[in-house]
């Protein structure tokens, strides 16, 4: 540990006038309180994060009358489930439901399946043409969707599918921010894999395995494993 | 054998023997496994992206030099409808409106990432609750979005203004305040988006080494200066990916827009995209909608590139 190194005595070549707090002391000064002093901040932030979703679910719980009267209300007085029973039976939700689980099974099971091939490609192996291929599904992301939506629909239009569901999932087979994503995570540390020195060589069957994304120092981030684990998951959910 | 781990064990393990007149035609055909196992890997996605994407591109830019409505046949224009962009006052309001937007949103959304994702970097308790709390708004759609926030800033009956009055403030117009609306849409779009950019820089920061943040500690620096001279150099290029990525996301705000204003109050939170949208599906005319997309293309391209440039040149590998 820092502390348990640091000399007993004042420390001379500290450079500002006044003492730099060090962590034990910063500790100390927020002693009194029986929690870490982030809490204060973090609370708020959460807070103002997911209390939108929380009014949005107690709202759907009012009453047209409860939702607009003066002052508002968060918490609702009687437990109105109009609205729930309204959508079941005005609207063919369930079939609604449905499509989205498909579309969206498909666009995940072939993104996985697709860009995590297509960014080990790109990051591990060499092969003609694969810098201008990157730079050409990277450039596809500043094309603005609404450009591209007239000749989609001509597109689909003219292979004749359109009000199907293929239609909906086709799109979103795969995504340059997929294939991008999987390639910063397959990237590894320039030049060092490659040619490790002679004592730490291994054989090429165990360094083509999946010890090479423990290399120490790497280009970009692994994604953190709470709960946004799979964020290109996430994103063909959109 | 360097390249081992890069060809398929079945070419690079053949017996030939090393016969030097063998060697060319031995090095082509391994460059042609090469090039079969990369395009084997890359070559569906790449396709499917590609084949989605540069083929209605390119046919956009045909529509672009077109006068079309959708319906009678499409008559060529040559550049005119380029030419138009330049002065169409309408336009001149989108670009400033999301210009303005773009200033606002993208440093705000950098630096409130980073202050999140540096204090949810620790050790405490509930820290797993902040961090699904703080990502959850990302994972709902722009319509829902767009719905929340009507609710919340609504003049009358939404929270907003609930809290402004507990809070003895004045009462403001939000959505429908011509000089507030575009601020506010920053505000919804930042609560919806922050939550990327705080995994993505909590990801970086759980990547810095431990051993530099205790070396500098042993060398007897502070909280504030191992923030300033080990964290925030190592932030570097996912900082620069954040600019990037965000740069593009405020430029093309669409959805946001149309699922709370739809353009107004009176044009002021018409955005670029918004402008192309009903250009082409509201008033029917198609040509000059993919004109003024593709103007947008061309600036997004060179906005881009020119950060990746500015970031290549200060030593910084983002891309």
């Amino acid at each position: 540990m820092a502390t348990l190194l640091r000399s007993p005595g004042t420390d001379p070549a500290s450079p500002a006038p006044s003492p730099a707090p060090t962590p034990s002391r910063s500790r100390r000064r927020w002693r009194w309180l029986p929690f870490s002093p982030w809490h204060l901040l973090l609370m708020p932030v959460a807070l103002v994060f997911v209390l939108p979703l929380v009014q949005m679910v107690l709202t759907s719980f009012m009453s047209d009358a409860e939702i607009n009267r003066f002052p508002p209300r968060l918490i609702p007085t009687s437990l109105h489930i109009a609205g729930y029973v309204g959508v079941l039976t005005d609207a063919p939700i369930l079939r609604w439901l449905l499509n989205t689980v498909i579309v969206s099974t498909i666009s995940i099971v072939a993104h996985l399946v697709l860009c995590s091939m297509a960014g080990y490609g790109f990051a591990r192996l060499k092969f003609p043409g694969r810098s201008f291929g990157f730079f050409a599904i990277v450039a596809t992301i500043m094309i603005p969707p609404q450009l591209l939506m007239i000749p989609t629909y001509l597109m689909f239009a003219r292979l004749g599918v359109l009000d199907t569901l293929a239609a909906a999932f086709v799109p979103w087979l795969a995504s340059a921010f997929g294939i991008f994503l999987m390639r910063q995570f397959f990237s590894p540390c320039p030049g060092s894999w490659r040619t490790p020195p002679a004592s730490t060589a291994a054989p090429p069957s165990a360094s083509s395995g999946g010890s090479c994304s423990r290399w120490p120092s790497r280009p970009w981030p692994r994604w953190p494993s709470s709960p946004c684990s799979a964020p290109g998951t996430t994103w063909c959910g959109r | 054998m360097a390249t081992g781990v890069t060809t398929r064990p079945a070419s690079g393990a053949a017996t030939a023997p090393p016969g030097r007149p063998a060697r060319s035609a031995r090095r082509r055909r391994r460059r042609a496994v090469r090039a079969v196992t990369g395009w084997g890997f890359a070559g569906p996605a790449t396709l499917l992206v590609l084949g989605l994407s540069i083929f209605p591109a390119t046919w956009a830019f045909l529509i672009s030099r077109q006068r079309w409505n959708g319906i009678a046949p499409p008559v060529g224009v040559g550049w005119r409808n380029y030419e138009r962009m330049a002065s169409d006052p309408d336009l001149a309001a989108a670009v400033k409106h999301t210009v303005f937007f773009t200033g606002l949103f993208v440093p705000t959304s950098i630096l409130l990432g980073m202050l999140i994702a540096v204090a949810l970097n620790r050790r405490i308790r509930l820290v797993a609750f902040y961090r699904t709390c703080i990502f959850v708004p990302f994972v709902a759609s722009a319509a829902a979005t767009g719905i929340l926030a009507t609710f919340v800033f609504n003049p009358q009956f939404g929270a907003a203004n609930e809290l402004l009055r507990r809070l003895g403030l004045p009462q403001q117009l939000f959505l429908e305040d011509p000089n507030q609306v575009l601020a506010v849409i920053c505000l919804i779009l930042l609560w919806q988006q922050v939550g990327f950019t705080v995994v993505v820089y909590l990801a970086a920061l759980q990547d810095i080494p431990r051993d530099l943040v205790d070396a500098a500690r042993v060398d007897g620096a502070n909280s504030a200066q191992v923030f300033r001279h080990v964290t925030l150099p190592q932030l570097g290029p996912v900082t620069v990916f954040t600019a990037v990525w965000q740069t593009i996301t405020a430029l093309q705000l669409f959805d946001l827009v149309y699922t709370t204003t739809r353009g107004g109050p009176l044009g002021a939170s018409q955005t670029i995209v918004y402008y192309v949208y009903r250009q082409a599906f509201q008033t029917q005319r198609f040509g000059y909608g993919s004109a003024v997309a593709y103007g947008l293309f061309v600036v997004t391209m060179l906005i881009t590139l020119g950060m990746i440039w500015y970031a290549r040149r200060s030593k910084l590998e983002a891309f």
